[in-house]
């Protein structure tokens, strides 16, 4: 299923500029450098659960990634996964959403670098 | 929000902080499956200088953490796996000692039922999602700052109880042992009744028993205006000038002139005593009094005689220097009643806040049946007051009775001298001489 929200900017650099503030380019670095693994294994554990018909655990997977993808402003990643949340009412159209899933952490992974090299933010 | 407004809001929470640094110190738990998440939240708060950081990453670990790390702040996310957020922070108010932990509960909700359902549950707040650094910043310290307070509170509040614990006992040392009322009294044929209960744990009230001579010794009541501290070291200072001056216990204008010159010169202007000295002279069958505005004694004389208020007037103790005062007589033949009291009984307000004044105290000494003791005097004046052991007293309340109603034996020991140990049973009326 093809999301509505391809036009959400991948980053909220307003919240990446808060971010910035309150932990210095360096925390920043380091914290956003791991966010790839977390989003990485977060996809895997909801395929896992979508395998094993488990459709509580892979909302509540859903709803730790929407979490920690808009604490650190990956906008359209988080809000994808909060439309994967809302729609957990079946396997069937979970699976239909995980390749937009897939696609928004990819590109979310792919603007990273970006992000991490321009310390102006906004 | 632009940048230059969160660096403002970044400055307002360190700013905040500044005001107490031992928040510093706080122990800070933060509940969240996530391990990022769980960076992002320390990370923050460690630039702030909170460092005392644990974490939990399911709801059962949370609460072994809450018993063992004994957190001072905790951050829980609402969809911990395991217990969820909301029933962990239930388990936790569910412990009596841990009412007032702060929890703050992170979620991205704003439905406004759900976040109702948060703080039903015993949220102290709730932090927002995605995380704001400097919402997360000021919450926290405003909490472990409210925290801080409080336990400055609680420590303050155990200090100044324990000492005014101390004072009350001071204070209740400088009554009449009850062995030596009753001992003077019974030296000259009488007996004598007292309850003294003060308004909060220490009061302005004070009696006492002077000895003159086999045949008579001297009672006297004193009440400071107000109560509390102020009023309660007066009575130190009063006790003192009393037992310092025993050449004017045998002359009770002399005493109150005395030490109406002496409180004068030291009392704060507002301070003062109404004071009442009464010589009880068994051979002389009579009672000489001085008064310092006080309440007017009661005197009931023989079985049958009618119980009349004594209505003396004096200046109070610490107005004005070099007032005078008068000496008075009354007869106080065998079979008499003698009841001083302080205005706490007579201006008592009842249920319907009416007040039994002079002269229903007089009513209900005269309705006494003879026969009683000096104590269950003190009880029926009180029940006709409203005054019981239950009651909130508004002032210090103090009553002393003596009666020549020797008729019955006064026994060497009783309730109320075998309660003579236990401070507040004391300060009640006794039903037993």
């Amino acid at each position: 299923m093809q999301s509505g929200l391809i036009d959400q900017p991948l980053f909220d650099l307003a919240q990446i500029a808060l971010l910035r503030d309150a932990l210095g380019q360096e925390d920043l670095h380091a914290m956003l450098s791991e966010l790839p693994n977390a989003a990485g294994q977060a996809c895997r554990n909801i395929r896992t659960a979508l395998a094993s018909n488990d459709l509580e655990e892979a909302r509540r997977l859903a709803h730790a990634l929407k979490g920690v993808a808009g604490s650190f402003g990956a906008a359209r990643l988080a809000a994808i996964a909060r439309e994967f949340e809302l729609d957990a009412t079946s396997i069937a159209s979970l699976m239909q959403r995980m390749p937009a899933l897939a696609v928004a952490i990819d590109e979310t992974l792919a603007a990273l670098p970006d992000v991490l090299r321009d310390p102006s933010g906004v | 929000m632009n940048r230059s407004v969160s660096s403002a809001l970044s400055r307002a929470g360190a700013t905040r902080a500044r005001a107490d640094t031992s928040i510093y110190d706080a122990k800070i738990l933060i509940a969240d499956d996530e391990p990022l998440c769980c960076k992002l939240l320390a990370g923050i708060l460690r630039r702030k200088q909170f460092t005392n950081i644990r974490f939990a990453e399911d709801g059962s670990s949370a609460l072994e953490l809450v018993d063992s790390f004994q957190p001072d702040l905790v951050l829980l996310d609402v969809q911990i796996p395991d217990l969820s957020g909301m029933e962990v922070c239930r388990r936790v108010r569910a412990n009596p000692a841990l009412v007032d932990l702060p929890i703050l509960m992170q979620t991205a909700t704003v439905d406004r039922k759900e976040m109702g359902l948060l703080f039903e549950a015993g949220a102290s707040d709730f932090l927002s999602k995605p995380i704001n650094p400097s919402e997360l910043v000021s919450r926290v310290t405003v909490h472990l700052e409210r925290r801080s307070l409080l336990r400055e509170l609680r420590k303050y509040r155990e200090r100044t109880s324990t000492e005014l614990d101390a004072a009350r006992r001071m204070q209740f040392d400088l009554l009449p042992a009850y062995p030596v009322q009753q001992e003077l009294a019974a030296a000259a044929g009488m007996r004598i009744g007292s309850y003294s209960r003060s308004s909060s744990e220490i009061g302005g009230d004070l009696w006492g028993v002077l000895p003159i001579n086999a045949a008579s010794f001297g009672i006297f009541l004193a009440d400071f205006a107000g109560h509390g501290a102020t009023a309660a070291l007066n009575t130190f200072r009063l006790h003192a000038l009393i037992h310092e001056h025993t050449a004017l216990h045998h002359d009770p204008a002399g005493l109150l002139a005395m030490l109406n010159n002496r409180l004068a010169a030291v009392l704060s202007p507002g301070q003062f005593a109404t004071f009442l000295y009464v010589i009880v002279d068994s051979s002389a069958d009579r009672v000489s009094f001085a008064s310092a505005g006080a309440p007017p004694p009661i005197v009931a004389l023989g079985l049958d005689g009618p119980a009349v208020l004594v209505e003396i007037s004096g200046l109070p103790l610490g107005v004005v220097g070099g007032a005078q005062y008068q000496l008075h007589h009354r007869p106080f033949s065998p079979d008499s009643i003698l009841l001083l009291f302080s205005d706490g009984l007579s201006e008592f307000p009842d249920h319907q806040g009416g007040r039994i004044g002079d002269e229903g105290l007089r009513e209900a000494v005269g309705a006494c049946p003879p026969g009683l003791t000096p104590h269950q005097v003190i009880d029926l004046v009180c029940e006709a007051a409203g005054v019981g052991e239950d009651n909130v007293l508004p002032d210090d309340t103090t009553v002393v009775c003596v009666d020549r109603r020797i008729g019955s034996a006064f026994p060497a020991s009783g309730d109320c001298l075998g309660s003579q140990s236990l401070l507040p049973e004391v300060r009640r009326p006794c039903n037993q001489v």
